[in-house]
């Protein structure tokens, strides 16, 4: 068993094959040997979003790891290549999982990456993109609270330059 | 040398560029790099420079640590070994031409007086950055709730916005009108090459990981790679791309006949009268190992040295220079020539006693790959 420390001081205590989806946690573990016993402390991550990570990693402690002596820009298509074939898809209990509120999403984004667990953070990045994609500016604006920095002039510009997107 | 010192200060300046950017100061940052640009705006391998000196001294580092708590014999030890993740780095030494790094690239201003039609406004301006918005890139719209998305780092912005691309690419412009910030994200080059290698990747068509440029000839190349996702062209075989400084392009592929893979990009690339297919084989002398492993890791490594490797293309000769235990291979269009010495392996001539007609196998050689070499020039209009 592997303990955990919050950043909230909270302690969790997990099995070695969850802690090891991520890869930060397994770095550590395989540095620090089996003679340790004392809690690896995560100061960027608090104990709500600690535990819906782990919780994430309980379930998928199973799973193929994947490829990690490629770059990070191909990993993408080399863990997807690994996959079958429509690999953009979410499976349900992932999807019912990452069913939050925007804050937690975020965070979880943020724990995934600070961690690295690319799964993780690929399932949080791909949630974002489904709400993004299909929108209107205005609708993303509203969904993350983004000020619109253009100008009329410019928006209008922008969307020609770029409305050859549609016909794809 | 006042060169020199020039040199050295840009590359301090860019040095303390890229801590602003890791730190988030996009602002200073980008000043910084133009700063750095400036002075050496005339050297424009500078991102090499600096690559291959980082690297040396990394490596300086790396071997003083490991003599300190390992000791001198078994370090040599390692060093002799079949190619570990070091070799590979020795591989990615060489001299490339890079834009930014592969995770995450300066993002790239528009001019504002550049907004012509859609495919002119997305080419990058010649010199001067404008200055990106820093540490607000998002403004909230209301300002009573809070905005989760301003706590994202920038290259996970970036991700999202490929994911999103991806699953839908006809958001592209409303992702684009959102704000500033993602309109940048949509103008960078990485976001085009991603977009890119994800499509020809899955499709197990075309892996253009090799693929790095200076910042000058992004420009042009940009081009190409947007234009390689609108058109996308579905050639049948599998290769490798590269690209050099003069303009021209070599893919490599095993699976197809030239001729055949030329008309599949014909689309994108613009076939010059004198388009060179060689047929090259890649070989590796006989006995040169004992053990099995590590005669499968030296191929895939020469392999790997071919690809990543440093190239010269002089006079359509292709010269490469890569180390997997010590051999330094030079690849001439048709026969592999085994140097002795590494000053030799700086490009060596062509001439009827060492060039090799295609089907005529030196009986020492191993062929490992075979392949063609096709060069063409980049779309330029």
């Amino acid at each position: 068993m592997v303990k955990l420390t919050s950043s909230d001081l909270v302690e969790f205590s997990v099995e070695r094959t969850v802690a090891e989806r991520s890869v930060l946690l397994k770095n550590m573990l395989e540095d620090i040997g089996d003679s340790d016993d004392s809690a690896i402390p995560l100061p960027n991550v608090n104990a709500g979003i600690l535990k819906k990570v782990l919780e994430y990693c309980e379930r998928h402690k199973n799973d193929a790891l994947p490829a990690t002596d490629t770059a990070p820009d191909v990993d993408d298509f080399g863990a997807a290549a690994q996959k079958k074939s429509g690999s953009d898809d979410i499976d349900e209990w992932d999807s019912a999982f990452i069913k939050v509120d925007n804050d937690l999403l975020f965070e979880i984004i943020l724990a995934a990456n600070y961690l690295d667990i690319k799964a993780l953070l690929d399932l949080g990045c791909k949630t974002v993109a489904n709400m993004i994609k299909g929108k209107s500016a205005e609708q993303i604006r509203d969904m993350f609270n983004i000020e619109n920095d253009f100008t009329p002039e410019e928006e209008e510009q922008i969307r020609r330059e770029n409305e050859w997107a549609a016909d794809i | 040398m006042i060169i020199e010192d020039k040199v050295e200060r840009a590359i301090s300046l860019y040095r303390e560029a890229s801590v602003c950017e890791r730190e988030g100061r996009l602002g200073d940052a980008l000043a910084k790099f133009r700063q750095a640009t400036r002075i050496v705006h005339k050297e424009p391998d500078i991102d090499r420079i600096i690559r291959n000196r980082t690297h040396y001294e990394q490596r300086q580092q790396r071997h003083h640590r490991l003599v300190e708590t390992e000791g001198e014999k078994i370090v040599e030890k390692k060093n002799k070994s079949a190619v570990s993740s070091d070799g590979e780095e020795d591989l990615q030494a060489q001299n490339y031409y890079t834009f930014g790094t592969v995770e995450q690239d300066t993002p790239l201003l528009l001019n504002g007086n550049s907004l012509a039609n859609g495919m002119a406004a997305l080419l990058l301006p010649d010199e001067e950055y404008n200055r990106v918005p820093t540490d607000s890139r998002f403004n909230p719209k209301n300002q009573a709730i809070p905005t989760p998305i301003s706590k994202l780092p920038s290259e996970i912005i970036t991700h999202l916005i490929r994911w999103s691309l991806v699953l839908d690419f006809s958001s592209l412009p409303e992702i684009a009108s959102t704000c500033k910030y993602f309109h940048h994200q949509t103008l960078t080059q990485a976001l085009w090459r991603w977009l890119c290698r994800k499509h020809y990747t899955a499709n197990n068509i075309l892996n253009t990981s090799v693929v790095m440029l200076n910042a000058q000839l992004a420009q042009k190349y940009r081009k190409c790679w947007l234009t390689l996702w609108i058109e996308k062209p579905r050639p049948s075989l599998e290769g490798y791309l590269r690209l050099f400084a003069d303009g021209s392009m070599l893919l490599w592929t095993t699976s197809v006949e030239p001729s055949k893979a030329l008309k599949d990009l014909n689309g994108i690339m613009e076939i010059p009268n004198h388009t060179y297919s060689l047929e090259l084989a890649l070989g590796r002398k006989k006995n040169l190992s004992k053990k099995e492993a590590r005669e499968k890791a030296a191929s895939v490594a020469a392999l790997k040295g071919l690809l990543f490797g440093s190239w010269r293309l002089e006079d359509d000769v292709l010269v490469m220079n890569s180390t997997v235990d010590g051999v330094y291979w030079i690849l001439t269009p048709i026969s592999p020539v085994q140097a002795q010495n590494p000053k030799d392996a700086e490009w060596c001539e062509v001439n009827d006693e060492n060039m090799i007609l295609p089907g005529n196998k030196v009986p020492e050689w191993d062929i490992i790959a075979t392949g063609w070499l096709i060069k063409a020039k980049i779309f330029t209009k």
